[in-house]
């Protein structure tokens, strides 16, 4: 198997030293993010949390590739779908619940709930719930990164709906212009709410976009855990080197979509958008569909079945007490 | 000195006591600098100054993201209304800063064209009407001894903040004598004192008010004047003793906002149980406003003596400014 660049992240470099090879401990940050989220999940379910929450499930694999591309010194800004960043920059589910619970002795001091939940110790210094909204600050944390020379790359999430505001393409424009090591990085998984791209607006080609303002343009598929984080750390150390921004569109699907039906109209399946995924379990997991679309999925295939289910028990040892 | 000047020479003299802040806006180093507002920002190495694209929005957002960082940086904006396209920046991402403990210090200084000739775009000619939707520290500039303590003070300070001086006065000779008293912090400035009354000027009436001052004077009825530059977060104290000492309360107010500081002071005064006549002089709002005009805000000055003058006549909803004179 090919070596990755191995991460500066202590997150990541604990976690290597521990597994002793990438392949396991990638596996093993995807276990642990998907079934934590799974955890988090059987919670909302169970109406343990007053505030909104966002789960990733399916978009595990951009998540844990960011965080173990990120350097010591890189800034993450996120948007109001955060969960799979924060969990995959912090080890401590414990930690993200008393967030979610609006604990006064979580790190945050409870003061941000779930769609606004920063965790700057682990270079998440900023979310917001509005579309776009994010993105020029990124701009401004850039520069302020290259103020203080901090060697540093600047990661921006959003998603394909924000590609329809305004702030994306001032934002793209403003960093480019400036010469910004900032990567735009969207997650798109073709829906905003619950409607579909096509639905509600003509195509868009981000590549032709980023040619268009002279910058460079990744796309990577979410469901390959592998090439996402091989494509991420590639990027990062390009845009490194290079001192301006790329943008990275990573297609994705989130899991938990459901049927629908309205009087008189056939029925419709709707992607998960915020709240209780009803139909996914934490014990049925960690794997939630036997298809391509599921990141997990596609992972077990690729180690010995005898790992995968060592990785597995590993992964839930810490947090079956979770649902106890 | 024109009062442009005196602002330019007060930012530039604050910007040499400033290791290291960014400054950036549409046009700011080149051709008429703002029309001098933003001349020879770079006074030494730690001074960055960009011209940005056309952007308002990524540029609010920017300046909250070197304030993340703690990188001091000033945001100039050629017109007020343009910042109406950072709206989402100025709320929604200055709450976030605000509750992440941002340390850093982003100030942004748009030029309120109150001039009137620009039609639409100087019917927004506020403060008042921005600080209600985010909650943020506002100073309108229009005096030069004002102007000059309140960049010292809140220019490059950690928070956030707008500094708004007032197109309409920028040739305007800058020759006012200092303030009697200063109260930088609190945005509030006594200008002349007297017994007959309390005058009390807010956005850009300050030289209306001053005028008046004269005119109550000359008549016999000199008044304490103080000019109000923050929008809120104000201290009433000063002004709530003045009017218990003064009686009456004239309100000179040339904004064409709904969200009037001086119907603030009021509720302050009736809280304190201060009994008082008051007089407020507001800005007519109409359909004019919209098309190119001379923005002239006359104040019925003999109408204020008569006020004065009959101890037995009350007005406490009396509006006689004019918008067009």
């Amino acid at each position: 198997m090919e070596a990755f660049e191995t991460s500066k992240s202590p997150l990541a470099r604990d976690s290597i030293e521990q597994a002793g090879e990438v392949m396991e401990t990638l596996a093993w940050e995807m276990l642990r993010l998907r079934l934590s989220m799974l955890v988090v999940n059987e919670l909302v379910k169970r109406r343990a949390f007053q505030v909104p929450i966002h789960l990733a499930l399916g978009h595990e694999a951009v998540a844990v590739a960011v965080s173990m591309a990120m350097g010591a010194h890189d800034r993450l800004l996120l948007t109001h779908r955060n969960i799979h960043y924060n969990i995959a920059r912090n080890a401590d589910l414990a930690a993200e619940i008393a967030e979610y619970r609006l604990e006064r002795d979580a790190p945050g001091g409870g003061r941000f709930g779930a769609m606004n939940l920063i965790a700057p110790e682990n270079g998440i210094v900023y979310t917001s719930s509005i579309l776009g909204n994010c993105l020029p600050v990124a701009v401004g944390v850039a520069k302020g990164r290259a103020v203080k020379q901090a060697d540093a790359v600047t990661f921006a999430v959003t998603g394909d709906g924000a590609l329809e505001e305004g702030a994306f393409y001032e934002a793209l424009m403003m960093a480019t212009s400036l010469r910004l090591p900032l990567i735009f990085l969207v997650e798109n998984n073709d829906w905003s709410m619950y409607t579909r791209v096509a639905e509600r607006r003509c195509a868009l080609d981000l590549q032709r976009l980023a040619e268009a303002f002279a910058i460079p343009f990744r796309r990577l598929s979410g469901d390959d855990a592998e090439a996402c984080l091989k494509g991420m750390t590639a990027l990062r150390a390009d845009v490194a080197e290079a001192q301006r921004p790329a943008i990275v569109e990573v297609t994705l699907a989130t899991l938990g979509d459901r049927e629908v039906t309205e009087e008189g109209k056939p029925p419709r399946t709707i992607n998960y958008h915020h709240g209780g995924a009803a139909h996914i379990s934490y014990e049925a997991g960690p794997i939630i569909e036997e298809s391509e679309r599921d990141p997990l999925y596609r992972l077990s295939g690729r180690l010995p079945a005898e790992t995968w289910r060592r990785l597995v028990a590993e992964a839930r040892a810490p947090l079956d007490g979770f649902l106890a | 000195m024109t009062f442009v000047e005196i602002i330019n020479a007060a930012i530039r003299e604050r910007l040499a006591r400033a290791d290291r802040v960014v400054c950036f806006g549409q046009n700011i180093t080149v051709a008429s600098c703002l029309s001098g507002l933003t001349r020879d920002l770079a006074v030494h190495a730690g001074i960055e100054a960009i011209n940005t694209p056309n952007c308002e929005n990524a540029m609010a957002g920017f300046g909250f993201g070197l304030m993340l960082e703690g990188v001091d940086s000033i945001f100039f904006v050629k017109q007020l209304d343009f910042l109406l396209l950072a709206a989402d920046q100025m709320v929604n991402t200055w709450n976030m800063a605000r509750q992440a403990g941002a340390t850093g210090s982003f100030t942004i200084v748009p030029i309120v064209v109150d001039s009137g000739f620009e039609g639409p775009q100087s019917r927004l000619n506020n403060l008042a009407d921005f600080c209600s939707l985010g909650d943020f520290e506002a100073y309108a500039l229009s005096d030069a001894n004002a102007a000059e303590t309140i960049i010292a003070r809140h220019l490059v300070a950690p928070g956030f903040r707008l500094l708004a001086p007032s197109q309409r006065l920028f040739r305007s000779a800058a020759d006012q004598e200092a303030p009697e008293g200063i109260d930088g912090e609190a945005g509030i400035f006594k200008l002349a004192s007297g017994d007959a009354a309390t005058v009390v000027a807010f956005n850009f009436a300050w030289p209306q008010a001053r005028s008046l001052r004269a005119v109550l004077a000359a008549a016999g009825h000199p008044a304490d004047l103080f000019g109000v530059a923050a929008v809120n977060r104000i201290d009433w104290t000063a002004i709530a003793e003045s009017v218990a000492r003064t009686g009456r309360l004239i309100l000179i107010d040339d904004s064409r906002s709904m969200n009037r500081p001086g119907e603030r002071l009021r509720s302050a005064l009736a809280d304190r149980g201060i009994a008082h006549r008051a007089l407020p002089l507001y800005r007519r709002i109409d359909r004019r406003d919209l098309s190119p005009n001379p923005d002239r805000f006359v104040l019925d000055e003999a109408a204020v003596l008569e006020w004065i003058a009959r101890s037995e006549f009350s007005v406490t909803d009396r509006t006689i400014g004019h918008a067009h004179g």
